[in-house]
């Protein structure tokens, strides 16, 4: 007989794909994103931040599934913060390697890792369920996904600012504004809409908003109505139609009147 | 009167012309998953309001002892956030004990407490050398400002979820992310930062 329970055991190659590409926590979640507005100005420091992040979750989720289990959930998340804070003053002076100014252009967002939320999430929804090894993969994943959004963010930011990818900038800034989080915010959300067609192409049943109130999701199929589609028969669920407010809808119903409602 | 007048200073700048979270991005990931829920809002901001006022002003007074005070960044930010654990289990014993507090509330009493926005505080507290009443006035004005986006962000998804004329694949997320820069870039040109001059 076959146990209903009995979930399908994912591939080391498809959990982790499907943890850092389909379930991206950033352009999915919108899941820790402070290190990434704040720090990830270079590709150097959006690869340290990509480091640091990885090898907090791993290790927190690792020893939440290990040990964490049947501590309850409001004291859980005080010792993540612990684990997370005592990986974060051990591995630093190692990433801290890897830039040309000790680590000093990550400001205090490389030590903030510590409250990330990210690890949180991450472990209670998934590593204080779990297995071990089942929990280190859930961590490598997330942290890949994290990690490519954090160094993908840190070189377009570089390449805007100073024209160069991976090299200490040395020139001034042509466009100092890219510090500014608004601009990071910006190309996050191209990289989520980017992120989101992929999805509709390739893994239309793995697309779920997580922002859309109502998971308002249409399927690709679905084309939306516009302007003039019937209102009885296409009009979408909507809290308050604010496009409404733009321009004034028409009915297929008005055009066949005669096109101006006579 | 001075001392009342720099609280209030501090509160405003933090709130309002150099709003905290959305010039520095500390505590956004926190207040965009909270603004989901507008119900909590002023639960979640008051939450958060003690939280940041009550570290504020105990590392105010543990930066006065010298030995924390030459403290080096990394060690600085391991203490506060020692002591934010503390208030933390001490504020999560009282609510559960006393209070009787329920299970939704615990799990987001440490989602309000345990996140950047909170740690940052005093770092930025200590590095601009604030008074106790400016120290006051950031802590207070974090958590007020933690509201205002909260509320900012919440009637940004309704706009975006009820708008049509987004195309498909900016709808939710993408089209959220738009929304929370454009206020970023209202809030940094209230601050006097200047774009293309």
């Amino acid at each position: 007989m076959k146990n209903k329970k009995s979930k399908p055991v994912l591939s080391l190659s498809t959990a982790l794909f499907k943890g850092s590409f389909v379930h991206n926590p950033v352009l999915t979640q919108i899941i820790g994103i402070c290190p990434i507005v704040g720090a990830a100005t270079t590709a150097v420091n959006g690869l340290c931040i990509a480091l640091g992040v990885t090898a907090v979750l791993t290790v927190t989720e690792v020893l939440t599934s290990l040990t964490l289990k049947k501590v309850p959930r409001w004291l859980r998340m005080a010792v993540y913060t612990l684990i997370s804070l005592a990986v974060v003053l051990l591995c630093d002076k190692y990433i801290f390697s890897l830039t040309s100014d000790g680590g000093a252009g990550l400001g205090i967002y490389f030590y903030m890792l510590c409250v990330n939320a990210l690890a949180v999430i991450r472990c209670e929804k998934f590593a204080c369920k779990t297995s071990a090894v089942n929990a280190l993969t859930d961590g490598v994943a997330a942290g890949i996904g994290y990690g490519a959004v954090a160094l993908t963010v840190g070189a377009v930011r570089e390449y805007i600012t100073y024209g160069s990818l991976f090299t200490s900038p040395e020139t001034l800034p042509r466009f100092p504004q890219t510090a500014m989080p608004f601009t990071v915010l910006v190309i996050l959300g191209f990289m989520a809409a980017g992120h989101k067609w992929l999805l509709i192409k390739f893994y239309p049943d793995e697309v779920r908003d997580t922002f859309s109130m109502n998971a308002v999701y249409e399927k690709p199929e679905k084309k939306d109505p516009g302007l003039f589609a019937d209102k009885n028969k296409a009009k979408p669920k909507v809290i308050r139609d604010y496009g409404d407010t733009i321009r004034p809808r028409h009915t297929d119903t008005e055009e066949k009147k005669g096109g101006d409602g006579k | 009167m001075t001392h009342f007048t720099s609280m209030l200073t501090a509160a405003l700048y933090a709130m309002l012309v150099q709003n905290i979270i959305f010039s520095t991005g500390y505590g956004m990931s926190e207040s965009i998953r909270m603004a989901k829920r507008p119900k909590h809002f002023f639960m979640y901001g008051g939450t958060v309001t003690f939280f940041s006022l009550s570290l504020s002003l105990i590392c105010f007074f543990l930066n006065k002892i010298p030995f924390i005070f030459s403290l080096e960044t990394k060690y600085r930010i391991a203490l506060y956030t020692i002591v934010l654990l503390a208030v933390y289990i001490l504020s999560a014993l009282f609510c559960l004990t006393v209070l009787k507090a329920d299970k939704k509330f615990m799990n987001s009493l440490g989602m309000c407490a345990l996140n950047t926005l909170i740690i940052a505080l005093p770092v930025v507290d200590f590095k601009a050398g604030y008074t106790f009443a400016e120290t006051v006035g950031t802590g207070i004005g974090a958590g007020f400002a933690f509201t205002l986006s909260m509320l900012l962000i919440n009637t940004g998804m309704k706009h975006i979820h009820g708008n049509r004329y987004i195309p498909d694949v900016f709808k939710g997320t993408p089209a959220l992310f738009i929304y929370i820069s454009l206020i970023a870039l209202a809030m940094s040109c209230i601050s006097g930062q200047t774009l293309f001059v």
